[in-house]
């Protein structure tokens, strides 16, 4: 599904040049869930970004169901994150001037598949905010909000999501409840999950663990 | 979801921003909308006092150029007297082709309208060229004695007889509305109908007129073509003394001059103002876009392509660019009704509107400017959000 092969993203601070991601490769599978582990700076998060074709790398290949990421154009490398993967951010991501059923529905603004507001709101379901659909974002907890932008990560029917830490600054029944939903959108999809995490719990419930130093995998 | 509901939210989110920008817009088009239509309406009024005058040269007695300027360009009916024989000398002068004589009578006491200000004209119809193609187009025949032609604003129907300084007058047709005081209050007859008058006047009215049965009001003169006014300007008054020559020039020269001033000055502000505005709506787009760099990253990491950020942030400036030329129309159109007044003192000009299509296409072009003012303006910042790297992005926007 997820085939990188020897990945490098430098960054250039001043005079210095920052390896972020050191010669990489790996591949992830249809339907795992594969976490990331690593200290901060250790370049999980830049790896993630690779892998969703967010940022180019310097060398190497990210190649998604077939398709080398950095061989199409930017429109098509568009329509291919719409179509077949979506991220969730450890951040607030949610639109402040839309609800949370319009910030659900807000990838299908892109996309070429129908879906409506019914869709949105079985997604809010799914992750327990159905009472919350007309609120904005400033009308609810942290955690809820973490909850609106997963059901938005699923509105496309993604094949693949790619979480940077969704658990931090969540308390311990959120992220359970997390947790629970990805394994549960991965057995009953075949979602492939890559979540990138300090939260060894998290951690725990994946498939397979990379840790990650110095912008090199480690421990595979 | 609409991308244009993205946007309206985008822009009211920021809701004191955007009525700034909305604000200033709306200040650029409501001065080009006025201005336009200003300039236009002074423009109109100077050629129809032009085209009023209908000679090369108006004669009047030395000391009355500038009541007779104000008369043929303000419309405001006024009263001068000179020999009759002065026509015969005009005549005489080299280059005349025709001259004509008019008496002007002033009342503001008839029988059927008290205290209407009115202007009475009388015309020699034999060697009349200038009033003749209006009265063609309300009787087509010439007007008899004791027969007159009224202008729209004089409230008296077609058959109506009234008593004008003791002297009846019957109403035979009426002239199209003009806007222009001079005509709109004016009443056309016959030389030899005013000489009845006045006479009439002396026995058989409250009113006497003191004019003189060899008086005339002005001379109206047509030149041959090979001479310039100017030059048989100064042929008339270097051979009768007593009367001044005006040109269409000389009529119209002073006003042309007032609003050359005001186009120049209205054109300044406007084009000031215009880059002004351009400039603060790319200050103020580009500030937005920084705010919103992690949103646009994240709209890029759901999919969204280069296009779709470039169309959302330049259908923002559309929004507010058609918000301020809505409000800027409304702004300018009360300015108009409200300065109407003020600029016909100022101009001493008929407040005549120019014709609804000028108003629709100055409407156009004022909403066109800002427009073009918040397209070209949002431009830049729409181009680099739209290029930024979306890990960049979310990263720079944190």
């Amino acid at each position: 599904m997820i085939k990188i092969t020897s990945l490098t993203k430098i960054y250039r601070v001043g005079k210095e040049m920052f390896k972020a991601v050191d010669n990489v490769s790996l591949n992830i599978g249809a339907g795992e869930i594969v976490s990331i582990v690593g200290h901060s700076g250790s370049g999980k998060t830049t790896l993630l970004s690779l892998m969703g074709g967010l940022t180019a790398p310097d060398s190497g290949s990210v190649v998604v169901d077939g398709v080398n990421l950095w061989s199409i154009d930017d429109d098509q490398l568009a329509e291919l994150r719409n179509s077949k993967m979506n991220f969730i951010y450890q951040f607030a991501s949610l639109l402040p001037t839309l609800t949370a059923l319009e910030n659900v529905l807000l990838p299908t603004m892109f996309s070429r598949r129908k879906k409506d507001k019914k869709d949105a709101a079985r997604l809010l379901d799914v992750v327990g905010l159905a009472d919350k659909a007309s609120a904005y974002p400033a009308e609810l907890s942290g955690g809820q909000q973490r909850r609106v932008a997963i059901a938005r990560a699923f509105i496309n029917d993604p094949g693949i999501i790619l979480a940077d830490e969704p658990t931090g600054d969540l308390d311990e029944d959120t992220e359970a409840e997390i947790i629970g939903l990805f394994r549960h959108m991965n057995r009953e999809q075949g979602i492939t999950f890559v979540i990138v995490t300090h939260n060894t719990a998290l951690a725990a419930a994946t498939t397979r663990t990379y840790r990650m130093t110095g912008g090199r995998i480690v421990v595979a | 979801m609409h991308p244009l509901s993205l946007s309206t939210k985008n822009l009211t989110r920021k809701g004191f921003r955007s009525a700034a920008l909305v604000f200033a817009l709306a200040l650029v088009v409501c001065l080009l909308f006025a201005g336009a239509i200003a300039v236009k309406s002074v423009s109109t009024s100077i050629t129809l006092g032009a085209q009023r005058l209908g000679a090369d040269l108006m004669i009047v007695p030395e000391g009355y150029e500038d009541t007779a300027r104000t008369t043929l360009i303000a419309g405001k009916p006024s009263v001068f007297y000179m020999p009759e024989s002065v026509l015969d000398r005009v005549r005489k002068v080299k280059g005349v082709r025709r001259a004509t004589p008019q008496l002007f009578i002033q009342s503001t006491d008839f029988e059927c309208c008290t205290y209407v200000d009115v202007l009475l004209i009388a015309f020699d119809q034999q060697t009349d060229f200038t009033i003749g193609s209006w009265l063609k187009e309300a009787i087509d025949r010439p007007l008899a004695d004791n027969e007159t032609i009224i202008g729209r604003s004089i409230p008296v129907s077609t058959g109506t007889t009234m008593k004008y300084f003791g002297t009846p007058l019957t109403v035979v047709g009426d002239l199209a509305t003009t806007g222009l005081e001079y005509i709109d209050h004016a009443a056309f007859m016959t030389m030899a109908t005013a000489r009845q008058m006045i006479r009439n006047s002396r026995v058989d009215a409250e009113q006497t007129l003191d004019i003189g049965e060899d008086m005339i009001s002005t001379v109206l003169v047509q030149l041959d073509p090979a001479i310039t006014p100017e030059r048989a300007k100064v042929f008339v008054e270097y051979e009768i003394e007593g009367v001044k020559a005006l040109t269409s020039q000389d009529v119209i020269g002073s006003v042309k001059r007032q609003l050359q001033v005001l186009i120049r000055t209205i054109g300044g502000i406007g084009l000031s103002l215009w880059l002004i505005t351009i400039l603060l709506i790319g200050i103020v787009f580009s500030m937005a876009v920084n705010e919103r760099k992690r949103e646009i990253g994240l709209l890029r990491a759901m999919g969204a392509k280069r296009k779709n950020i470039f169309g959302m942030i330049t259908i923002e400036a559309v929004l507010l660019s058609l918000a301020g030329g809505v409000l800027g129309l409304v702004a300018g159109g009360f300015l108009l009704i409200v300065c109407r007044e003020p600029m016909r003192n100022a101009f001493k000009l008929p407040s005549l509107w120019p014709e609804p299509m000028f108003i629709f296409l100055a409407a156009l072009f004022a909403v066109g400017a800002a427009l073009v003012s918040g397209v070209v303006a949002a431009a830049w910042p729409a181009y680099k959000s739209s290029r930024m790297e979306p890990y960049q992005a979310i990263r720079k926007g944190e």
